[in-house]
């Protein structure tokens, strides 16, 4: 049998309970001090006890904790100090060294009536420090998160906008590069029949002289010049129109389009003595006109450039037109000895060039994949072949066909 | 579990009548303790199903903006939750009222709410011969309704819900209290009602 031990029961409790209990009277003078707050605060219970709390903790919200004691009184029911509410009531610096975050203890308080005829309330203080810096560090974190968040966006954002600024860019530079090649171009058409004019109208005082000049000399002389003035009047609607940019998709036949823009570099085609060569049957695809002379017409001069700085003989270049199921494709094939495999991956890069300064700016092929594959929704591929480079693009074939 | 409480009329009535004692002594008590005339609403009592009470916080609820809820726990006899939602501008008025300053929203709308849900369910719970314990009250700023978790509601099969709206004259100042409170406490209600009834 265990010997019956005999103990006070409340002092006890109130002596080793992990918690801070106050009685206070009506007035607000402290009653009771229990022994965790005198080890907390330093204060002995009996240099405290008979105090009032306000002269003892100036810091006490004065209004307020009267207000919660007339609440618990009149509704015989607890009144709260949350941590959300507040930090704590009694201020009691941290003893505790490392990783703090608050230097007086966090606290929650519950307030009970004790006697509410004589208007005493019992004060329990719950230390809430560590739950205030889990809470703490979470809302830390989560603010950290936030702002990475917010940076990364804000990073995502002026990159895209930087992009679209480049391909602006890009596009401009490769605007004027053809605009370049379209002016050689204008300008070698417009000599021979500039050239023709000028002759034609020194010759009219000749052989008005020498009594030629009559109505049918007239008409004719008109209608020849006619002609010239036409034919450059159309270098530039050609010119022209293959600068206007597309606003729409439109349903086109591959192999017009392709012979027209052809027709523009032709100076330049039979000067180099290059033999072009269309091969298989033509069929529609929907897109965008202009971009697509753009890109054979580019793919076309980086042909005439290697035939020039190879000086290749016999050069030729075949563009073959041929369909599957759902794709039309055309390839082009020059025999001007290829591209160098060490370089292959890098062909459709911007501002890549093999070229010599000045010369290329490597914007044509990079051009060309963007119209091919994000305009149009095709595919542009480039191999080798024993006589040289073979460009592959594939288009999605109008329907029906 | 599993049975549907129904109310009869003079349940009904009877209820209606307790709340509207305790609503009546809520409101003398939120008026003496922060000296400042008050009116609280006849209280509306509703029963529905706990998959409906989200919707139903979003109806009645109907509030624009950010919103300040505190909820409390109620042990006892009548077991459950207090909500009192009270919108942004209504807590900086009740602030600046009441504390001089709007810098500390929470402790204010949190006393309120403490003094609006121990007045009203003391009362209540006098009436009907038992007691309530609270739980110290916590409060959170949502930006809506479904930002509230209520995970477990699900488990009960009814939640009463007693509403009422409180109001400060001329000062803007307007929340709304919840009672939610499920099963057991229902049935507890509804047999110390008729007990009640019984002894008319």
């Amino acid at each position: 049998m265990a010997e019956k031990v005999v103990f006070n029961s409340v002092d006890l409790i109130l002596d080793t309970i992990d918690h801070g209990i106050i009685i206070l009277d009506g007035d607000l003078n402290i009653l009771f001090w229990n022994k965790w707050l005198a080890f907390k605060t330093k204060i002995e219970s009996e240099k405290i006890i008979g105090c009032n709390i306000f002269k003892k903790f100036p810091t006490i919200n004065k209004k307020r904790l009267t207000r919660k004691i007339k609440t618990a009184l009149l509704l015989n029911t607890p009144s709260f100090y949350t941590i959300d509410s507040q930090d704590y009531l009694i201020d009691i610096p941290l003893s505790k060294i490392t990783d703090q975050l608050f230097e007086s203890m966090q606290q929650n308080v519950t307030i009970v009536p004790y006697d509410i005829e004589k208007k005493i309330v019992c004060l329990y203080i719950y230390d809430t420090t560590s739950l205030c810096s889990a809470n703490k560090r979470l809302e830390e974190t989560l603010f950290e998160l936030n702002e990475y968040k917010n940076t990364l966006e804000e990073k995502i954002e002026s990159e895209v906008k930087k992009n679209i600024e480049k391909d602006k860019i890009l596009h401009m530079q490769s605007k004027l590069v053809y605009m370049g090649e379209m002016i050689g171009s204008i300008a070698h058409q417009w000599r021979q029949p500039l050239n023709a004019l000028g002759v034609n109208v020194q010759f009219l005082e000749d052989d008005y002289e020498d009594g030629l000049v009559d109505l049918a000399y007239l008409k004719d002389h008109n209608i020849k010049n006619m002609e010239l003035i036409n034919f450059m009047s159309n270098t530039i609607d050609e010119f022209r129109n293959f600068f206007i940019m597309d606003r729409e998709k439109i349903a086109f036949d591959i192999k017009n389009v392709t012979t027209n823009i052809i027709n523009i570099v032709l100076f330049r085609i039979s000067s180099s003595n290059v033999k072009i060569n269309f091969i298989g049957n033509s069929f529609s695809v929907v897109g965008y006109v202009n971009g697509f002379q753009q890109v054979i017409l580019n793919l076309i001069n980086n042909s005439l450039d290697v035939f020039d700085e190879l000086s290749i003989e016999n050069p030729k270049i075949d563009i073959s037109f041929f369909q599957n199921e759902k794709e039309g494709i055309v390839e082009i094939l020059d025999n001007g000895g290829g591209i160098l495999e060490t370089i292959m991956d890098r062909i459709f890069e911007p501002y890549f060039t093999t070229k010599e300064q000045g010369k290329g700016t490597g914007i044509g092929l990079y051009m060309s994949k963007m119209i091919i594959e994000d305009h149009m929704n095709g595919k542009i591929e480039v191999c080798n072949t024993e006589d040289g480079a073979r460009f592959r693009i594939k288009l999605m074939r109008v329907k029906n066909d | 579990m599993g049975k549907n409480t129904t109310f009869s009329e003079d349940e009904r009535d009877c209820l209606q009548e307790i709340m509207n004692i305790a609503y009546g002594s809520a409101t003398a008590a939120i008026s003496e303790i922060l000296d400042a005339f008050a009116t609280l609403k006849i209280p509306k009592i509703e029963i529905i199903n706990p998959s409906d009470l989200k919707i139903y916080l979003k109806d009645s609820l109907n509030r624009v903006g950010e919103q300040l809820i505190t909820t409390q726990l109620i042990d006892g006899d009548i077991a459950g939750e207090t909500l009192f939602v009270m919108d942004i501008n209504s807590a900086k008025n009740l602030a600046k009222e009441f504390e001089g300053d709007d810098e500390n929203l929470y402790d204010i709308v949190l006393e309120v709410s403490n003094i609006l849900s121990s007045a009203t369910l003391g009362k209540f719970s006098e009436e009907l011969s038992s007691e309530v314990s609270f739980s110290p009250p916590s409060i959170q700023k949502l930006e809506s309704i479904d930002q509230l978790d209520n995970r477990y509601v699900e488990n009960y099969q009814q939640i009463i819900i007693i509403s009422t709206e409180l109001d400060f004259e001329d000062q803007k100042i307007s929340g709304e209290l919840l009672i939610l409170t499920k099963d057991d406490s229902i049935y507890w209600i509804q047999e110390s009602i008729n007990r009640i009834l019984e002894a008319l």
